[in-house]
């Protein structure tokens, strides 16, 4: 009897301290591994690429890196999974159009409470830190890129200087659109010069560019603010003369054989089809590093006129892509922590957009980066290059063909670009999904159509927004009305 | 063969030959634009016969063939696993489902059918798997969803009742064997021929799928040839049609590349599919010898 | 009685046996994650999970039936099926009929593997090819046959569902022939033999000995198609006209509606809802064909 008693005594003893020693809290010696998913358009991470990554967590916050590389597809079908099964991942881009799902599935952590991890963060953007908020929400922080998306027509300087013209020619600005007359003469040049071209191509049209010329307010521009957000009356862009302007234009260029026959249809960008030697100009968002990045892409010299003017600083733009942590990290104070020094490390940004210094690139004397010797695309170990929704890119170093003070540049142009009355403002669609996504269907069917004037304006465009109020229209444009006035009196 | 009259004859082989021809040519077309010059292909659009041939598309495959061939390796693998333990439970509930006699049959067989039609979706799925361990290993190319399909069930099903008699079952009750003796050594051997139609439709299913790669691996030693494909269809469809208001560097492969690869996806399918055959001719003689 | 049922089931024993691996495969890969059904009547947030998230009844549903568009999917859809159904059907009985009659072994094989070639192709890659034949530009067909007057494919309604129906058609009338060969290699040849001894024709023959042969089949098969009837192949009714928006009233279906409509992530309750809604259809249906071919034959029928 005693002896069995002892035992039990002992027994529960020695299983009392084994527990304890188990639920100790996890002991300094391993360190926190912080999931961190990136948008990766290149090849995936290399060993050397991870163990460097670590190797600098390490020495500098005691933390360890899994990389986790989400391809643009991956981000609408496996990204998704992952938050809503629980998967490991502490940091994920989210795309804005995302925000209030995220937010109701509760997939993100809302940033306002951990503004003591983020000092650093709210110390690079000052106020606009802030941005990405829904309610008393934030959902995360922007990254270091272009707040404004003003419009241009890329075209090959080749052609463009042989038929006399230069970008000084043209005058044409978001209110002013006579000047696109001068390019409809420059598309019949091109086409009585080069009659195999085809003048105009791509996937993007004026009438699609809605960060140019309106303030979208969260989605396509389902009710908009006009005038490049410089009104705060939420009013249907699509029946506008700005947007039937875009469309007639558009239909003369394409009735005339200046645009791609194939064009609605097409699915290759403009700077594919320009680099396949067929396609003389394109349209696209425009920074102030584009002319020797579609240069790179394309393999041609171009001039760039712009079409826009400056593009509206607006909610929709600067939180195109935001930065978050996930609901599934295990510590969301280091997450946060983590997250905050990747702001501010030149470093890590470089690791994650270039690759490891010394083998997939390196510094050049203009101070920027480029391909070490003997090295190109093709042969290089890592390349990214998805500089925007990286924390903070100019942190880091600039590709070479770009000035070394890119990043002063993007800056001036921040500055320069007018914020949208409605800036700061989030749209909260949960009330109006059903109707957002049956607008969603019809502006798949139409945007190409109409924008690229495959479509006779004058039928299109009633067609067009007939099916739009059927859809529901008028329901999410008073919606917006009603949170956005609701905000403004909050101010 | 007995007597078929001429005109039907000459009729039967024409059709055909103009039904295998159209199965050939888009195929031609595919491989034909595997070899076209990049800048062609997108100025001119596919052609039977191309103005420029480069072979830059296989060059680039050569460059990477070590991923191409380790991803073949893991699609070989995984289709003949998948093939045989599939097929193999397939036509065990293929058999006994076709046994008039069997208690509960209809029953069990509702409960086949019911999951044809209703699907709780990808999350719990994924879940589930996930929390089996399946995640970057074979059996996640294997396990989920393609295992067994109760579309092939209830085909096979059909096929055993139709084609073996009644009386087969009572010679060999009689002769005193059990089930599972029926089963081997006279079912199986009797069933030749969908045997290897469900099975080719298996292994189909297995070297086409790319979403179990996409969902469950992560680790690029073990994507399958389909995984690799679509993974870089789909970034360059998400990348045009996404509109985030900047412009994006795509690494685009070139459209030659695309033909090029979905060329070497097939190619082994193309060699392998007409040694089957053979198997089909077998189990005609069976067949014909059963009278 | 009771001594007799036991040794029945006894003797039975093997088949349940047999049955189990297969069963318990069903079981963990379908039976299990079809919890996930309740998703379609839920409000779903990660904290609470699939089971404590609230409830929102129909809420899921809407997006499926407001717009103007409800009548087109729902019409698309159930046509097109129905039309695939009944096509390949018909093909791909005389196609097997045909081939099984072919004499020459190396013919056959030539035969047997071509018809199932499209099958292997993935859909991204046919929508290339039939790019390359009705592309304005560039197309096959604009440039050779109608030259003079070149029609612009991908927007005109008119032609896409024929179009569609021929590029399915293609791709699955493989399978079904296969099936259906595999079916008729069984028949006894000498039934043949007699009957062109009674000097029956080949038309006539088919219709006493390879139809009634293929019946069971072609039933199953016909059942089982009537059972996703509300289901659309993705892939060819979004990558084959290429997301054109000026066809979209003839080529949208279910699938690519709510793909179109959902292409933003996460909505796990509304795509639940679509597919729940796709699901009863198709299993109310079944259930009636099926009472209905019960009746007529058994054996035949599906369960």
């Amino acid at each position: 009897m005693k002896h069995i008693r002892k035992t039990l005594v002992a027994a529960t003893a020695a299983t009392a301290i084994v527990l304890s020693g188990c639920s100790a809290p996890a002991d300094d010696s391993t360190p926190y591994e912080v999931n961190f998913a990136y948008l990766n358009i290149g090849g995936a991470p290399t060993q050397e690429l991870k163990d460097a990554v670590n190797e600098l967590a390490m020495d500098e916050l005691g933390m360890t890196v899994n990389l986790i590389p989400i391809s643009f597809s991956d981000y609408f079908t496996k990204l998704p999974l992952m938050l809503a099964s629980g998967d490991p991942l502490d940091i994920t881009f989210v795309f804005s159009q995302d925000f209030p799902t995220f937010i109701n599935s509760q997939y993100i952590v809302n940033a306002n409470d951990y503004a003591d991890q983020t000092k650093d963060i709210y110390g690079l953007f000052g106020e606009d830190a802030g941005v990405g908020q829904i309610g008393d929400f934030l959902v995360g922080f922007p990254t270091v890129k272009e707040l404004s998306s003003p419009t241009g027509l890329v075209v090959r300087k080749d052609i463009f200087d042989e038929l006399g013209y230069s970008v000084d020619d043209f005058d044409i600005t978001a209110e002013d659109t006579s000047g696109y007359d001068k390019i409809t003469e420059l598309f019949a040049d091109v086409k009585a010069a080069h009659p195999e071209m085809t003048p105009y191509d791509g996937t993007f049209s004026m009438g699609m560019q809605v960060f140019s010329y309106i303030d979208p307010l969260g989605d396509s521009g389902y009710g908009a603010l006009e005038d490049k957000g410089q009104t705060t009356k939420v009013t249907n862009w699509f029946e506008s003369d700005q947007y039937r302007e875009f469309a007639e234009i558009n239909r003369e260029w394409f009735t005339k054989g200046y645009t791609s026959q194939d064009v609605a249809v097409n699915q290759d960008e403009g700077q594919v089809k320009m680099k396949a030697g067929n396609t003389f100009s394109f349209m696209t968002f425009t920074k102030p590093d584009s002319a020797p990045e579609k240069a790179s892409q394309t393999g041609y010299e171009v001039e760039i006129i712009p079409l826009s003017g400056y593009g509206p600083k607006s909610t929709s733009g600067s939180t195109a892509g935001l930065l978050s942590v996930a609901n599934n990290a295990k510590d969301k104070d280091k997450a946060f922590e983590f997250l905050n020094w990747a702001y501010t490390s030149g470093e890590f940004n470089d690791l994650l957009n270039w690759g490891v210094e010394g083998v997939d690139w390196v510094e050049t004397e203009d101070g920027v980066a480029g391909y070490p010797e003997g090295k190109d695309p093709a042969s290089v170990g890592y390349h990214n290059g998805a500089g925007f929704i990286l924390p903070n890119q100019f942190a880091g170093h600039v590709w070479s063909g770009s000035p070394a003070n890119l990043g002063d540049q993007y800056a001036a142009a921040n500055e320069e670009a007018k914020a949208s009355k409605a800036y700061g403002f989030l749209f909260d669609g949960t009330s109006v999904s059903g109707e957002l996504a049956q607008l969603n269907a019809v502006y798949e069917q139409y945007k190409k159509q109409i924008s690229f004037g495959v479509l006779d304006p004058d039928k299109g465009l009633k067609e067009f927004n007939d099916a739009m109020y059927a859809a529901g229209l008028q329901t999410v444009i008073d919606e917006k009305q009603r949170q956005l006035d609701e905000w403004l009196d909050a101010k | 063969m007995y007597k078929q009259s001429r005109t039907y004859r000459l009729l039967a082989h024409t059709a055909l030959l103009l039904v295998t021809l159209s199965m050939f040519l888009p195929l031609v077309l595919v491989f034909m634009s595997s070899i076209t010059d990049e800048s062609t292909l997108i100025t001119d659009g596919y052609s039977f016969w191309p103005q420029q041939f480069s072979l830059d598309a296989y060059a680039y495959i050569a460059a990477n063939s070590e991923t191409v061939f380790r991803a073949y390796g893991v699609t070989v693998i995984v289709t003949i696993i998948g093939t045989v333990v599939g097929l193999f439970l397939t036509s065990t509930m293929a058999f006994a489902l076709s046994l008039p006699e069997l208690p509960g049959r209809r029953v069990l067989s509702f409960l086949v059918f019911f999951t044809l039609l209703f699907n709780g979706g990808l999350v719990p799925a994924y879940i589930m798997w996930s929390s089996l361990g399946v995640r970057n290993t074979i059996l996640a190319y294997i396990l989920p969803s393609l295992l067994v399909n109760a579309f092939n069930v209830i085909l096979m099903r059909t096929y055993y009742q139709v084609t073996i008699p009644a009386e087969v079952y009572e010679a060999a009750k009689i002769d005193g064997a059990s089930y599972f003796r029926i089963y081997f050594q006279l079912v199986l051997p009797l069933g030749k021929p969908i045997l290897v139609t469900i099975g080719l439709f298996i292994a189909l299913g297995y070297w086409n799928d790319w979403t179990n790669g996409l969902y469950y691996v992560s680790n690029p030693d073990m994507f399958s040839i389909q995984t690799f494909l679509n993974r870089m269809i789909q970034d360059i469809q998400a990348i045009s049609s996404n509109n985030t208001g900047t412009s994006v560097t795509s690494n685009v492969p070139a459209v030659s590349v695309r033909m090029a690869i979905s060329f070497v996806a097939l190619l082994p399918l193309l060699i392998i599919y007409p040694l089957l055959q053979r198997y089909f001719a077998k189990g005609i003689m069976v067949g014909a010898v059963k009278g | 009685m009771k001594r007799r049922s036991t040794t029945r089931l006894r003797s039975f024993l093997p088949v349940y046996i047999l049955l189990i691996p297969g069963m318990l495969y069903l079981l963990v890969n379908n039976y299990i994650p079809m919890v996930g059904i309740i998703s379609a009547f839920k409000r779903i947030n990660v904290n609470d999970g699939i089971f404590f998230s609230p409830w929102n009844g129909l809420e899921n549903f809407r997006y499926l039936f407001l717009s103007g568009a409800a009548g087109d999917i729902f019409r698309n859809t159930l046509l097109y099926n129905t039309a695939f159904i009944v096509v390949t059907t018909v093909v791909a009985i005389a196609l097997a009929v045909l081939i099984n009659d072919v004499a020459s072994t190396k013919l056959k094989k030539l035969y047997q593997s071509a018809i199932l070639l499209p099958f292997t192709l993935s859909m991204v890659v046919v929508s290339y090819v039939v790019f390359g034949f009705l592309s304005h530009e560039n197309g096959l067909l604009n440039n050779t046959l109608l030259e003079s007057d070149p029609i612009q494919w991908y927007s005109e309604g008119q032609y896409w569902p024929a179009i569609l129906i021929i590029v399915n058609l293609w791709k699955t009338v493989g399978y079904s022939t296969l099936l259906f060969l595999a079916a008729l290699v069984g028949v006894d040849r000498s039934l043949y033999e007699a009957s062109s001894l009674d000097g029956a024709n080949r038309w006539q023959q088919v219709l006493t000995i390879d139809l009634p042969n293929l019946f069971p089949t072609i039933v199953t098969l016909t059942l089982l198609a009537v059972g996703r009837i509300f289901y659309s192949d993705f892939g060819l009714f979004y990558q084959v006209p290429r997301n054109s928006g000026a066809i979209f009233d003839v080529t949208t279906t279910i699938d690519t509606y709510v793909y179109r409509a959902l292409i933003s992530a996460g909505g796990i309750g509304q795509s639940a809802a679509a597919g729940f809604f796709q699901a009863v259809i198709g299993f109310v249906l079944v259930l009636s064909v099926n009472a209905a071919v019960r009746k007529y034959q058994r054996s035949s029928a599906l369960f």
